[in-house]
């Protein structure tokens, strides 16, 4: 509810800059208050690196210089539970989610950022399950095929409705869906597969209703689903990126899924599909069907691990970070196996503080 | 566990067969092991192994008992596994006993060796006090907290950490004891006695994908197989169990080929997860 109220007033607030949350092992104690973390048992999130002594340094001072060079405004605005949230006691505020009034004083109930708009203060939980926006992009996997629409699970609370009336339908002409389409949606979706679609508006019961009437929506094959936190993917002008050096669709959907897979021409889908989809039936044992080329699946690979690795130290998944991490990884020649070891870790989170340092240069 | 679509199904598969999976692993390497010991202070021993995403624990009781009649030289182990709820949500109330039993009866198998205790990667004869009268009754006790795949490699390596881990209190036993009674024992509280884990073996499970092997798949991967054999090897290279899951029927020569190449990468495993036991156990040490 408080977000709805939030994009219903029209207001963005300006989020902070990524906030590094990360496990050290071996006990040590971060210093500054944005390295503590909230007991996280999520697959992603819960590895912890065994780093060595010299690997911990270096990553305490990356993060250092990190959350130095982070908008001051914001510089305490995250909280754990049972802190005080600065607030200015005199001017009359509103309490929002996650937080609560104890003993006469403002205090977090969640481990998060303080956010304020104009007269409301509240937390916003990083671990909260994705929070929808209309016109978000979504990549969601299909659980149930209903009556004339599908169900997808998205990562929220319930799970979101594509109808079929929001499908373009294979002829491509507008027209009414008869019983005979209702019968089909099997041959365009079934269950488990995954879809690209678009958040179209919240229904009256708070459930989600989606959209996938454009050409880039749609059913994705050929490439492998990858899940993290919904809180690092920010929305931005373009969700879909086409990587033509590597010819590879790379899809970061805001709920925390993203897909990487093999380039495919934005196509009247729906055609070719029902073709695919009878030829799939028949051949059910896919020795028929290609696999993907071996550079291809590398550079899959290589880009899935650089989301990884970014996911455990916490940044925020975008286009221009992902590259930079799978070039610095081409260039010092690891291998992708081994962009998951610690070291690789902490020379991304090295760079990152690096080109943020030299960016804020820039701007003064 | 959630479904995979068609096309995920086909990449992962293709990915097996071309020697790349979905993290960049080739077929035979296994994921990053990480080792902790003395997780549980009240235990006479344990360890938390976390293979990638599936994280286990054992833990390691020693009890005074009587040994049985037919063995009264050799002291008992039972080993049990237990799948908490927070892996699987399959696994509440009794949807886990299933897996449960598998794993318990896999590992007993391997680890603690025939009826006569003979071949135990354990030697049950170390574990008796007084012969015919009392032994050290060891519980060891395995826990799945978070399953991903693997669960026998990562159980199998816990339960050798933990018996690393592991220290026996020293017993002195009064020394005019008649033959009839039981006889008073001492416990300590202060001198411990170490387990010799070097004969402990340990579990390879290769998933048979299509035509070709995987070491250590993850849930993903697992969905996917068509039959899986975990072997057992230990140090010496000898193989101490064999238990196969999976439908599908295989041919002899693909077992042996299955056996070469369990007992091709043990030996790497072995050393890996000896060095990592001893690290865990030097950094618990320095704490």
């Amino acid at each position: 509810m408080g977000g709805n109220l939030i994009a219903a007033l029209g207001f963005r607030v300006s989020s902070s800059s990524s906030l590094p949350f990360f496990c050290f092992t071996g006990g040590v104690t971060p210093k500054s208050s944005l390295c503590r973390v909230a007991d996280n048992k999520d697959k992603m999130r819960g590895l912890k690196l065994p780093l060595s002594q010299t690997q911990r340094v270096r990553l305490q001072r990356a993060f250092e210089k990190l959350q130095s060079l982070s908008a001051k405004a914001n510089s305490d605005a995250s909280v754990t539970v049972a802190d005080a949230i600065p607030v200015n006691y005199e001017d009359a505020f509103l309490k929002g989610y996650g937080t609560t009034d104890l003993n006469g004083e403002l205090v977090a109930t969640v481990c998060g950022v303080v956010e304020r708009v104009n007269k409301l203060v509240y937390v916003r939980a990083l671990r909260a399950r994705y929070k929808p926006e209309v016109g978000d992009v979504v990549v969601g996997r299909v659980v149930e095929v209903a009556q004339k629409r599908w169900r997808l699970e998205i990562n929220f609370s319930q799970d979101a409705v594509l109808m079929l009336s929001s499908m373009n339908m294979p002829d491509g002409i507008q027209r009414r869906r008869t019983a005979l389409d209702e019968l089909n949606m099997r041959s365009i979706f079934e269950e488990n597969d995954i879809v690209c679609a678009e958040v179209r508006n919240f229904q009256h019961d708070g459930s989600l209703q989606l959209q996938a009437r454009s050409q880039k929506y749609g059913k994705l094959e050929k490439g492998q689903l990858l899940i993290i936190d919904p809180y690092l993917v920010r929305k931005s002008k373009q969700h879909f990126h086409h990587l033509e050096q590597f010819g590879i669709d790379l899809i970061l959907g805001r709920n925390g899924y993203i897909w990487i897979g093999e380039h495919v021409e934005a196509r009247d889908s729906m055609v070719i599909d029902q073709a695919k989809s009878i030829d799939q039936s028949t051949v059910v044992e896919g020795i028929n069907r290609a696999y993907t080329p071996l550079e291809m699946r590398q550079n899959i690979c290589r880009i899935a691990n650089a989301i990884r690795v970014l996911t455990i130290l916490g940044f925020n998944v975008d286009l221009n970070l992902i590259m930079e991490t799978v070039e610095l990884s081409s260039s010092l020649k690891i291998d992708i196996h081994d962009m998951l070891g610690s070291e690789f870790h902490v020379l991304v989170a090295e760079m990152e503080a690096e080109r943020r340092s030299l960016t804020t240069k820039r701007k003064r | 566990m959630v479904g995979l679509s068609v096309g995920e199904k086909h990449f992962i598969q293709g990915g097996i067969a071309q020697d790349l999976r979905s993290d960049g692993r080739k077929t035979l390497t296994y994921r990053p092991i990480y080792v902790e010991t003395g997780v549980i202070p009240q235990a006479h021993g344990s360890a938390r192994v976390r293979l990638g995403a599936t994280d286990v624990i054992a833990s390691v009781k020693a009890e005074l008992g009587k040994p049985s009649a037919l063995q009264p030289d050799k002291g008992n182990i039972a080993i049990y596994v237990d799948c908490s709820p927070t892996a699987a949500p399959m696994f509440e109330g009794r949807g886990g006993e299933e897996l449960s039993t598998e794993l318990s009866v896999a590992l007993q198998r391997c680890l603690l060796g025939g009826k006569s205790g003979a071949g135990a990667g354990i030697d049950p004869t170390s574990l008796v006090v007084v012969e015919g009268k009392v032994c050290w009754d060891l519980y060891i006790d395995g826990l799945v907290i978070s399953s991903d795949g693997n669960l026998l490699d990562a159980l199998a390596a816990a339960i050798k950490a933990a018996l690393s881990n592991t220290g026996i209190p020293k017993v002195d036993v009064a020394a005019d004891a008649t033959s009839d009674e039981q006889p008073e024992v001492n416990i300590s509280d202060e001198e411990f006695l170490q387990f010799d884990t070097s004969g402990i073996p340990v579990i390879v499970t290769l998933t048979k994908v299509g035509r070709h092997y995987i070491v250590d798949a993850t849930s993903e991967e697992e969905s996917q197989m068509s039959s899986a054999v975990s072997i057992s090897v230990n140090r010496k290279g000898h193989i101490c169990g064999l238990t196969k899951r999976g439908g599908v029927g295989l041919d002899p020569s693909i077992i042996l080929d299955m056996i070469s190449v369990a007992k091709h990468v043990s030996e790497q495993l072995i050393n890996k997860l000896d060095s990592e036991i001893a690290a865990a156990e030097a950094s618990e040490e320095e704490s």
